[in-house]
């Protein structure tokens, strides 16, 4: 038994109050919906009683959650965030062994090397950590701008933070010390905020995909 | 159903094994089936299911076919040629999972 039009339209309002118009999800969920609400019709319900049953069993899939990989700050219907984990899991643990990894490093090994090497390396970070801050720039204005919401939008929101590693590497010290030495701190946000861009940039191509698929399927 | 836990950390085999044995199945299809073979035992929870397709197609075992049907868009899944490989791999390790299991629970029991 197939929904009417008007019947479909009910459904896409439900998800709407529901502030759920994540297009990588939106149809899936919407077609997941209404085939449940038709398999209780056929079996003797109105559509009324089936999208109420229905309803009832999506409700904690819309519920508002946070979770720990990207902070109480940020929270999204449970379906999203669940999404949103499996996707970045791995990047969190990368993006965490970015710092800690050379910090440890430097701090058992230190590195020093010659003071003139040390001021060439520095000069050539500092305008390369630069065009990072302004790659990243030019992502954050686009997302901000967005019409259309992805999980990898998400996901990118909660990472912007993290390019205060760049800020700090351009601004408030260098990888090198004066005396040549390798500084532990500044190595290890260097490497962060380089990592930083390297998620922004994968969840940016990946939310640009799932955009241009949406708008071929709606073709 | 008291044994939803257990059966977490199974769902992407679940889901590859289908998928090797259906050619290509949508998400309703997919909870629908299993709920079939497993006589209502296991049901897949929505939440879990959605994440857990799209992290396998992001990983480039499945691929995606969309399609209209009725008034609607269809999301199809299908095994890709890495996905099958990796159906195999998966099916092994739950092969070995279950005898050392068995092993555990059962000292008697053996496939052999």
């Amino acid at each position: 038994m197939e929904l009417t039009t008007k019947e479909i339209e009910n459904v896409q309002d439900y998800l709407a109050s529901k502030n759920f118009d994540f297009i990588d999800l939106k149809d899936e969920i919407l077609d997941h919906i209404i085939s449940d609400v038709e398999n209780f019709m056929q079996k003797g319900n109105t559509f009324e009683e089936a999208f109420a049953r229905v309803k009832i069993r999506w409700e904690k899939h819309f519920r508002e959650t946070s979770s720990f990989f990207f902070g109480m700050l940020y929270s999204n219907s449970k379906i999203v965030v669940n999404k949103a984990v499996k996707q970045f899991k791995y990047f969190y643990f990368l993006y965490l062994a970015a710092y800690i990894l050379p910090v440890a490093f430097l701090k058992v090994i230190p590195i020093q090397v010659s003071k003139g090497f040390a001021n060439s390396i520095n000069g050539f970070l500092l305008g390369f950590t630069f065009s990072m801050l302004i790659y990243i720039g030019f992502i954050i204005f686009k997302i901000i701008q967005l019409k259309q919401k992805t999980t990898y939008s998400f996901i990118l929101k909660t990472q912007f933070f993290g390019t205060i590693f760049l800020v700090l590497a351009v601004f408030v010290g260098s990888v090198f010390k004066e005396n040549g030495e390798m500084n532990p701190v500044f190595t290890g946000f260097v490497c962060a905020g380089f990592t930083v861009v390297y998620i922004c940039h994968h969840f940016f191509k990946k939310h640009k995909e799932v955009v241009t698929k949406y708008q071929i399927s709606k073709t | 159903m008291g044994n939803q836990k257990l059966y977490k950390g199974s769902l992407q085999t679940i889901i590859l094994k289908l998928l090797a044995t259906n050619d290509k199945m949508y998400g309703y299809e997919i909870t629908q089936k299993v709920k079939e073979l497993t006589k209502g035992e296991l049901k897949i929870t929505e939440g879990a299911l959605y994440p857990a397709l799209h992290k396998l197609e992001a990983d480039g075992l499945l691929d995606v076919e969309v399609a209209k049907v009725g008034n609607r868009l269809r999301k199809y899944y299908k095994l890709t040629e890495s996905g099958t490989k990796e159906t195999a791999n998966k099916l092994e390790e739950m092969q070995e999972f279950l005898k050392t299991m068995q092993h555990l629970v059962n000292p008697k029991f053996s496939f052999d």
